[in-house]
């Protein structure tokens, strides 16, 4: 999958968008050029309900490598939903790949804690997410929901 | 809706005065926010409802882009990466 960058903005954009629906406070987004020569961006929403001992976060963030032709293609994300209230932290990762690549064959991972800090795996397989608003979606599926996360029905790679 | 986070489309459907499957189009459409709790749950959040009520939904616009050039980031700061010394489950001490 490869964008131009005004089609990045305007994805960067949409995301936030997405998350502020949702009551999310979202600081204003940056395309940002980094030092590689690659591009990405890093969003911290506040979700909205207790904040006690924190209000609930969502971190997101993908960096974006350069493809020839004024394109980029995704190297790399992290889509987290932290719930403090609750406690717990589910997450969808993409970076590092080739110490993933070596050591379980694979790009993506997850992680899952059911008490917050206290995995009982430090990495999860997991399927990779084509946009962010896919991983949006899985994240906060769970958010506010009673019950466990279910971590113990993912499959540990260690 | 007092102390309630979310809403299920039922409740939502009582709050307009509409049926619970205008709520789901409303929501197919794109229209009213909602999370796909499971393959049939929805939830609205309260703060959506709120905003969809109130006409001040967000609508999509561009990221500007930053003039400045950053570091790259890196996402697994502080993550143990798996290999031969970080391999498998956590016996807990339980």
């Amino acid at each position: 999958m490869s964008s131009s960058a005004p089609q990045l903005s305007r994805y960067v954009g949409g995301l936030t968008v997405y998350l502020r629906n949702f009551g999310a406070a979202v600081p204003e987004p940056e395309l940002q050029p980094y030092d590689s020569g690659d591009i990405g961006f890093e969003l911290e929403a506040t979700l909205p309900g207790s904040n006690i001992p924190r209000p609930a976060l969502v971190l997101a963030g993908e960096i974006w490598q350069p493809a020839g032709r004024r394109l980029y293609e995704r190297v790399e994300y992290r889509y987290d939903l932290i719930e403090y209230p609750v406690n717990r932290r589910r997450a969808f990762h993409m970076h590092d790949p080739e110490a993933f690549r070596r050591h379980a064959g694979v790009l993506v991972h997850e992680h899952c804690e059911e008490s917050l800090g206290d995995p009982a795996c430090d990495h999860y397989f997991g399927l990779p997410f084509q946009t962010g608003y896919d991983a949006l979606n899985a994240l906060l599926s769970a958010w506010g929901q009673p019950g466990p996360l279910g971590c113990s029905r993912l499959r540990c790679m260690g | 809706m007092q102390g309630k986070q979310f809403l299920s489309p039922g409740d939502v459907a009582a709050e307009l005065g509409i049926s619970s499957s205008t709520v789901l189009r409303l929501i197919h459409d794109g229209q009213l926010p909602a999370i796909r709790v499971s393959e049939r749950i929805y939830r609205v959040p309260v703060a959506s409802f709120e905003k969809y009520t109130s006409g001040t939904l967000e609508s999509a616009f561009a990221a500007r882009t930053a003039r400045t050039v950053k570091p790259r980031p890196r996402f697994g700061a502080g993550e143990r990466l798996p290999g031969p010394t970080a391999i498998g489950v956590r016996a807990k001490a339980r």
